[in-house]
Order: C-alpha cells, then structure tokens, then sequence
C-alpha cells in the first residue's frame, strides 16, 4: 500500500526521498510515520521494477540529490490501483469486538465492558472533533478524520446492539 | 439545579396508556453541560420538556432551581420558566409576521419590561448570534442557520441559568449546526446549564456527561474524557509495511 500512495504523491511532482516523506508524513497528519529507510526500500524497489526514474542533482557543499519521477508504467500501475475497488473482507480485527464478544459469552460483566469501551470512543469522537476545527488542517487528513468519525460512531451503535441482545438474553 | 426523583409521564390515549418515561433519577449540576442520546420514542424530548417546566410528570417531582414544580398553578410555572430557563427548539419556532430583534425581544415584552431594559441586550445578542445587519428582517427572509440563531438569542433574552435545546441541529446542514454548537458550548463556558438532546452522537460527545435513554429509562450515564492526545495517537492509517 506504501508503494502506491508513494506513486501517488510522485505523480503530483518529481521529489527527492526527504521531501517524499515529509509530505507523505503531512499529507497522512501524522498517522502514519515512516523512517527514512523505508522510503529508500521503497523507491529502490520502484526503481528495480521500472515505476519511477531517478535524476541525480549536485548540490553546493551538500552530497548529491536523487529525484524520483514517475515513468509510464508507474502512473500506468497508480491508475490500475486508483481504479480497483478494495475487495478485501471486513475488518473486524480490533480488540475491542474480542473482548466483548468474549466477556458477553463469559458472563464477566459484559455491561461494564460495553460502558468503558463507550466511554472510550465518546472520548475518542470528541477529540477527533476538535481536531476537526484545526484551520490548518490538511484536506487528506480532514477526510480520514471523518472517516475514523464515522467508524466510531458505527462502533458505538454496534455497542447499542450489543447490550440490547445482553438484555434480550437475561 | 435541575434534579428528578422517580418521574414518570404516561400519556393516555384511547386504545392504551402510553408510558414515555418509567421512573428517571437525575441530578443536573449547576454549570454542567450534559447531553441526552437516545433513539427516536426513547423519550429524550419529554424529559426535557419535563426539565423545562412544559410539561408536568405523572408521578415524581422536578426540582428547579431548588424549586419543587409540582406544587406550582400554571401561572407561576409559566413565570418559574420564563426566568430560570432558555429553550431551542428543532424547529426554530420564530414568531412569523415580526422581526428578527422583535422575536429576540419578545420574552421580554411578554414580562412587561419597557424597551429602554431590554433593548440594551436585545443589541448585545444580536451581535452575539452575528446577526445586527440583518436585525430587521422577518423569519422567512432569514437562512435555517440564521433562523437557529435568533431562536437561540431569544432563549438567552432572559438571562437565564439554564439552556435546554432539543435536537437544534436537526433541521441544519453540518456547518450551520456547527454554528449553533458553538454558541452552545460558549453558552456553557459562560457559566450556564446546559442540556442538549440529540442523537447525534459527534454532538453528544462535546457535552462532559451524556445520559443513555432507552424506553423511558436511563441505560447509562458516561462521561467523556477527552486527553488531548495528537492526531496520530489516535488514529492509525496503513499497515507499516513497506512493500
């Protein structure tokens, strides 16, 4: 996945590997932090594999740049991902859905387990509201912002449902 | 400042008794800001108004301001309301045929005050909802959001403690009801009581306690805790994998 937001950003303009993960770092508010040798596996695979060409440029007094560039079959790959819907099955990996689908089944006080993980994410939804209203925020950001809103927001009716089948049972 | 012991409010119709709220216990305190969520018919809208002095229960007592309201005529719980409580409907609920500044005025001139008390205020909430250049305009000339704003202006003519809205974004888009929660949460800061019902839970969480109403009970009471934590401690995005 690293491959192709790294295109994606390429795509936009030629940088150079610092540059690329500093707005790969912005770009992502901060979420999704990388170090430096990632972005250089990355863009030496690329390279390999004929996705992005490489420039170098002198610099005074400071070791030579390498600028990528995406080639023809980079931005041919890039499209071929924008244009595929994510087939992948639903993610339910969280801890959170184990723990209550196990507390529930374990008769240890499933409700309390509900209320703190509710108090959680109520916690969580305002916090991400308040960043919500950060003027500087980046556009990409602000719309994985509403996404993780709106995920929380699904979590906490699920909890809804949860208790209801908790008192439907008892 | 607001407290509820065991009230109840059955409605009764011609087929069948209809218990909209089954014994709530609650206690409100003053300057607390708490948000009420529920379902539709869980009965959010009649505690409030309950709250309010609207409505009266049909077992149990609402104690306002250290006030037991059952024991009031109609008369003085219409008087109670008009100075101890704010109200923001969903509708907006804006007198037609007058004015912007005359409906923010209006709780005033119904408490016979002359123009010389209230006008004073009735300028200051003007500019508090942003609203002076568009003073003389009639309801409909104004925007939903605009609307929202006198109604909430005029809910503060009175300078009461206490602010109760029901659901006063339902009828906005995102950015005027982002507007109104503001004025809120200011309303809030400013001292005052704050009581909320909404079902929009991005709302509820700003509220520092939210009660969980379910068929005319409370199911939970939470508090949220908001840590100040950076974005990127709350929100993982991709897999790391450098692949």
């Amino acid at each position: 996945m690293l491959k192709f937001v790294l295109l994606g950003l390429l795509d936009a303009e030629p940088r150079y590997g610092y540059e690329l993960k500093a707005v790969f770092e912005r770009f992502l508010g901060g979420t999704w932090p990388l170090n430096i040798g990632q972005v250089y596996t990355a863009l030496s695979r690329m390279e390999r594999d004929g996705l992005v060409d490489c420039q170098v440029v002198p610099q005074d007094l400071l070791p030579d740049r390498k600028v990528y560039a995406l080639t023809g079959k980079g931005r041919r790959e890039l499209r071929a991902w924008l244009a595929e819907p994510d087939t992948g099955p639903v993610s339910l990996r969280d801890e959170f859905f184990l723990k209550i689908a196990i507390a529930s089944l374990n008769d240890e006080r499933p409700r309390e387990v509900i209320n703190r993980q509710r108090t959680e994410h109520l916690s969580a939804l305002a916090e991400l509201g308040r960043l919500q209203h950060d003027p500087n925020l980046d556009p990409a950001t602000g719309l994985l912002l509403e996404g993780a809103m709106l995920r929380l927001e699904a979590d906490l009716k699920w909890l809804d449902v949860c208790e209801d089948r908790l008192k439907n049972s008892t | 400042m607001i407290e509820l012991c065991a009230v109840e409010r059955a409605y009764d119709s011609d087929e069948a008794r209809v218990n909209a709220l089954r014994g709530i216990d609650l206690s409100i305190d003053k300057g607390e800001f708490v948000a009420i969520i529920g379902p539709s018919g869980s009965g959010k809208s009649t505690l409030l108004h309950l709250m309010g002095a609207l409505d009266q229960p049909t077992a149990g007592d609402v104690v306002l301001c250290g006030r037991s309201l059952s024991t009031h005529s109609r008369k003085e719980l219409a008087r109670i309301r008009s100075t101890t409580v704010g109200f923001v409907f969903q509708a907006f609920n804006l007198v037609p045929g007058i004015s912007a500044a005359e409906n923010i005025a209006l709780p005033a001139v119904l408490a016979r005050k002359r123009p010389s008390e209230y006008q004073p205020e009735v300028d200051r909430l003007l500019d508090l909802v942003d609203l002076t250049i568009k003073r003389n305009r009639l309801p409909n000339q104004l925007s939903g959001g605009e609307q929202q704003r006198v109604a909430f202006a005029r809910a503060l003519t009175m300078d009461p403690p206490i602010l109760l809205a029901d659901e006063p974004t339902g009828n906005l888009d995102t950015k005027a009801g982002e507007g109104i929660m503001d004025l809120l949460e200011a309303s809030h800061d400013a001292g005052r009581t704050v009581v909320l019902v909404t079902h929009d839970l991005r709302l509820a969480s700003r509220a520092q306690r939210i009660v969980h109403l379910r068929d005319g009970r409370i199911t939970n009471v939470t508090c949220p805790s908001p840590r100040n934590r950076a974005l990127e401690d709350i929100l993982e995005v991709g897999d790391g994998d450098p692949g």
